[in-house]
């Protein structure tokens, strides 16, 4: 398999470092931490059921190719739903859409997160769209996982924020603590 | 790992997730701290009703299977039981919201995560990756009910089919 790999060159890197030819020939993205200039994963995410999929490297390569994506421990949980999710809802430029496209990811499922929205945001006012990552294979890929298991069962997403232009991560903000409040919030972030 | 049966022992050790309903947290959109349910030790000395539900949020579990309970806490009571448990692969604080969406603001009604489908796994009801949808009795530690639904609809886990067997 590495033998092939020396002899083709690829179209575009995906990465700047660590396997980029491999990167581009097997299904799994592999695992690094996310930095700055990296593509965003090609990895299904479900929008409102499980049914309805979503993938971020798509979405911002066809549509609005900037905005943010928000990485949350867990829906309904204290911290997510009264200060971090919210301080995006309520940010002045994401409710005048001059933030691109910004979405909410956890490791949760689908129907969990279409619940979650409907109470955060019933009106779709701010365009804040929520997906799911329910085998956490997204989180897994940003390398942005850590170890829930006493509380979740399984690993969880840190809480993060990746900003997004032109299809790719410009900057990355994670919470050096998984799950404090303070550098992944909007008013650091969109600032 | 058999089915479970009437006159079996509840298991011991067994422990769910836990965010306990208090008054000043009674938004949605805010919520508790997780804590230890220890099932076993709370069930030993209780008539205890338990609902195992696919999945919080989802259209059957909340439109057709949790409502009946919901609806006939009373009758419930009135047949001796303490609490009526409802579980699902989903965390503690997914599962606190999903009792909060329901109007659920007492704890005779408790919504506890199964983690890892670690109790349900005991007797392979799981449904994937996600519990099945079963309920029991359990009165003192011991096993007077247990019936999974054996297709989609809810027939022998329904509120109507446990009353009638309390």
């Amino acid at each position: 398999m590495a033998f092939r790999a020396l002899h083709r060159v690829p179209n575009a890197v995906p990465r700047a470092l660590s396997a980029p030819s491999r990167a581009a020939f097997f299904h799994s993205t592999p695992r690094a931490f996310v930095q700055a200039g990296d593509a965003v994963p090609d990895i299904e995410l479900h929008e409102d059921s499980p049914g309805n999929k979503v993938s971020l490297a798509k979405q911002y390569a066809s549509g609005i190719a900037n905005g943010v994506v928000v990485g949350v421990p867990a829906a309904f949980s204290g911290a997510c739903s009264q200060k971090h999710v919210p301080s995006y809802i309520n940010h002045p430029k994401v409710r005048a859409h001059e933030a691109g496209q910004v979405f909410v990811v956890s490791v949760n499922d689908a129907f969990v997160m279409k619940a979650w929205a409907d109470e955060l945001d019933p009106t779709k006012v701010s365009g804040i769209r929520f997906l799911a990552d329910p085998t956490g294979a997204f989180t897994k890929a940003l390398d942005l996982g850590f170890d829930a298991i006493p509380v979740f069962g399984h690993t969880r997403a840190k809480r993060y924020a990746l900003v997004i232009e032109d299809g790719k991560v410009k900057s990355v903000h994670v919470e050096p603590d998984n799950t404090g409040t303070d550098v992944s919030m909007a008013e650091k972030v969109l600032n | 790992m058999s089915d479970p049966k009437k006159g079996d022992s509840f298991p011991e050790g067994v422990t769910f997730g836990y965010v306990p309903f208090t008054a000043d947290k009674a938004s949605i959109n805010t919520c508790g701290l997780p804590t230890t349910y220890d099932a076993t030790k709370e069930f030993a000395d209780k008539k205890i009703v338990l609902v195992s539900t696919p999945g919080a949020f989802t259209g059957t579990c909340s439109e057709k299977h949790l409502p009946g309970y919901i609806e006939n806490v009373s009758k419930f009571k009135e047949k001796g039981v303490d609490k009526i448990v409802v579980i699902a692969y989903n965390d503690a604080f997914v599962m606190s919201a999903w009792g909060k969406a329901q109007g659920v603001q007492t704890d005779d009604i408790l919504f506890l995560s199964d983690t890892e489908t670690n109790f349900s796994k005991k007797f392979n009801w799981l449904k994937g990756e996600r519990t099945a949808r079963y309920a029991m009795i359990i009165e003192n530690g011991k096993i007077a009910y247990a019936e999974k639904e054996p297709a989609r609809e809810v027939t022998v886990s329904s509120a109507d089919a446990v009353l009638a067997a309390l």
